[in-house]
């Protein structure tokens, strides 16, 4: 619980960078709403690129993140002072206005983000992906105190904003903070969601579109956990609105707003590069529109397109200094980077691999683009980061009878857009593609909103009781998700206790952690969530290119490349499930492995999942 | 986007055409349905249900 003192200092000091910085560069803002997530968007922002910084200066040490936090205190302590003033008054102003059908929603609202905050502060376990590398991968920065290039880890070149976050929360408290910042940038959007209705339609809309934004059910399932794309669906979704600000009132420092959120975007994962794209081709026909000057429109481009290549181009050039390739490992056939396993290609999109003939891609890729909405909703066989929920099926399509409204003309064809670059290029999947959620519950909150108020009583009132029913489910669903988490924080237990007995592998890190000398290196046989170790390590995972076991005839030429590669310990998954065969061997059962651990592998622990050996090199 | 935002005032202070009005609520009707079904299709009735009674029996 003490995460909660955490987040709040962490969410001052950046609210207080961003507003320090958006007073000095930043546009004249429309509502003290957006200036609120406009500071804390730039905030956090600041706060990853300062450790990046930090780290590629090898200053990743535990102080450092307290002096920034201060820094950021003390840079906005006036503004934060003012704002939280102004704030007081306007929401007690606007609590008095809001009728009690919103009201509702909102405490909906509010009991679903606690019940999501419950699970963002158990101790990570489970999920493969935070374990394995968004939270992993920060924990050996901080062990090493720089940037370091793990190049068995999967992501350990690709852009990471959110980990330079998750990097500050591990070494200002831990990892339960990281899940706990990401669960912040959730509660954020949803805010940012309403306050853009609020300025663009009303604040009705606003409360049904945050509220179908909050109960999707991809973002509650990841917005507690400790993975990138609620954060990133943050910066992308600020990012927009700076763009649709840009758009109705113009003026250079709205654009710069734009390339800063777009540059922190594309600085946190790869799929943001294509809404980048996407903007930098809008804001070229808005300033062809205008019939704006070249020297003009050349200006406006480099000011939007140099500050967002400006603020992501350190990831990129570092992947290109380590792997030749500066988004590796993708599109490893078009840059020549380091040897990689699997093919991450770019070239086209996958239905269109799959065909051969012009107009049978043609078929794929309407058929794709005419279905994926409808199979997210209804296909549970796609799992939760499919999972999109109803309303985006149900709401959107009764905007167009309304095409005669600009804006939500614009909404719609931003929507359309957005969507097939989702489903026909950005791996159509909606994890990856949070933003475009935010966007679309914009047009579903305006058709709900639309409903709840119908002249047609019946209507309202079967609308208002049905989408309040839908709401309950959802609760429910978060419930039934935080459930555990009620557990554990009702119960005696500590987080040593519980991940002892959820998570597989604690009880073999703990040994680890224990007894290995500080300079060992560990082997992860079989494993690649490798957070709770504490010990430099390396994966054996066969799309890392540094230990290929079939290149290695006999047990002493492998031992030869352990020696070279400076492993001294083996942790081992003794029982390889099915589902992961085809990526591991069962060691156990391998004549090869076999040989080489009755040769020169010692026993030091043993429980029932996992081993770990010793390597005796011969001297 | 303020001539836009102008245009759309000037709509709203239109009469909707009487088939918009009637295609509208149909749909709303549809989007309640489809709604209602999603959600109890997929077992949220029992999840309530098993919900409500391990807090009240």
């Amino acid at each position: 619980m003490v995460e909660l003192v955490y987040i709040v200092l962490m969410a001052l000091g950046s609210t207080g960078a961003g507003l320090a910085l958006l007073r000095t560069v930043g546009p004249t803002s429309t509502s003290r709403a957006e200036e609120l997530v406009f500071s804390i968007g730039v905030g956090l922002g600041c706060l990853a690129l300062c450790t990046m910084f930090l780290g590629l200066l090898g200053l990743l040490f535990e102080p450092v993140f307290y002096v920034l936090l201060l820094a950021g205190l003390l840079l906005g302590r006036k503004q934060l002072i003012g704002m939280a003033g102004r704030l007081q008054g306007r929401l007690a102003e606007r609590s008095l206005a809001w009728d009690s059908f919103s009201l509702c929603i909102v405490v909906f609202v509010g009991l679903a983000l606690a019940l999501n905050l419950l699970r963002a502060l158990m101790p990570p376990h489970g999920a493969v992906d935070p374990l394995a590398y968004h939270l992993a991968l920060p924990n050996i920065y901080l062990i090493k105190h720089y940037l370091s290039f793990e190049q068995t880890l999967t992501g350990s070149l690709y852009p990471d904003n959110i980990g330079m976050l998750y990097t500050a929360a591990i070494g200002l408290r831990g990892a339960s903070l990281a899940q706990v910042v990401h669960w912040f940038m959730g509660a954020v959007t949803v805010m940012a969601i309403w306050c853009f209705c609020r300025d663009y339609f009303n604040s009705q809309v606003g409360v049904f579109a945050a509220a179908i934004y909050a109960f999707t059910p991809v973002f509650i399932f990841f917005s507690p956990l400790a993975y990138v794309d609620v954060g990133v669906a943050l910066f992308q979704f600020l990012s927009l609105w700076a763009l649709f600000k840009w758009m109705r009132e113009g003026g250079d420092r709205t654009l710069l707003l734009v390339g800063i959120f777009t540059g922190l975007a594309m600085g946190s994962k790869h799929t943001a590069l294509f809404l980048g794209m996407a903007s930098s081709l809008a804001i070229f026909l808005r300033l062809l529109k205008l019939k704006e000057p070249p020297k003009k429109m050349a200006r406006s481009l480099f000011l939007f397109g140099g500050v967002a290549l400006l603020l992501a181009m350190p990831w990129y050039l570092r992947a290109l200094i380590y792997a030749g390739n500066p988004v590796w490992p993708v599109a490893n056939e078009l840059f020549g980077g380091l040897p990689y396993g699997s093919n991450f290609s770019i070239a086209m999109p996958s239905v269109v691999e799959t065909s051969g003939l012009q107009w049978e891609r043609i078929k794929d890729l309407a058929y794709v683009a005419a279905t994926s909405l409808w199979e997210w909703a209804w296909n549970g066989q796609l799992g939760w980061q499919r999972a999109t929920g109803i309303y985006y099926l149900a709401l959107p399509p009764v905007a167009l009878f309304h095409w005669r409204r600009a804006r939500l003309r614009w909404l719609i064809l931003g929507s359309a857009l957005y969507y097939l670059m989702v489903v026909l290029y950005v791996d159509g999947n909606p994890r990856y593609n949070l933003a475009f959620f935010a966007l679309l519950s914009i047009l579903a909150g305006w058709v709900a909103q639309r409903f709840s108020a119908h002249r047609i009583r019946s209507l309202r009132l079967l609308f208002n009781s049905t989408f309040l029913a839908t709401l309950l489910c959802g609760l429910a669903q978060s419930y039934a998700l935080a459930y555990p988490a009620v557990h554990f924080t009702l119960s005696r237990q500590d987080s040593e206790q519980f991940l002892l007995a959820t998570e597989g592998n604690y009880k073999a890190f703990s040994f680890v952690n224990r007894q290995l000398p500080p300079d060992a290196k560990v082997l992860l046989q079989g494993i690649v969530k490798g957070y709770y170790c504490q010990r430099e390590y390396m994966w054996d995972h066969p799309y890392q290119r540094l230990l290929q076991y079939g290149e290695y005839a006999t047990a002493e030429q492998m031992l030869e490349r352990m020696k070279e590669l400076r492993i001294t310990h083996i942790v081992r998954m003794i029982h390889i499930p099915p589902g992961r065969i085809n990526f591991f061997p069962q060691y156990f059962t391998d004549s090869k492995h076999e040989e080489f651990r009755k040769k020169f592998l010692k026993l030091l622990y043993r429980d029932n999942g996992y081993v770990v050996f010793e390597i005796s090199y011969p001297s | 986007m303020r001539s836009i935002i102008k245009e759309d005032v000037e709509v709203d202070t239109e009469r909707e055409h009487p088939l918009i009005e009637w295609g509208e609520f149909v749909l709303g009707l549809g989007a309640c349905v489809l709604m209602g079904y999603f959600f109890y299709s997929k077992g949220y009735w029992g999840l309530l249900t098993h919900i409500w009674s391990s807090f009240f029996g």
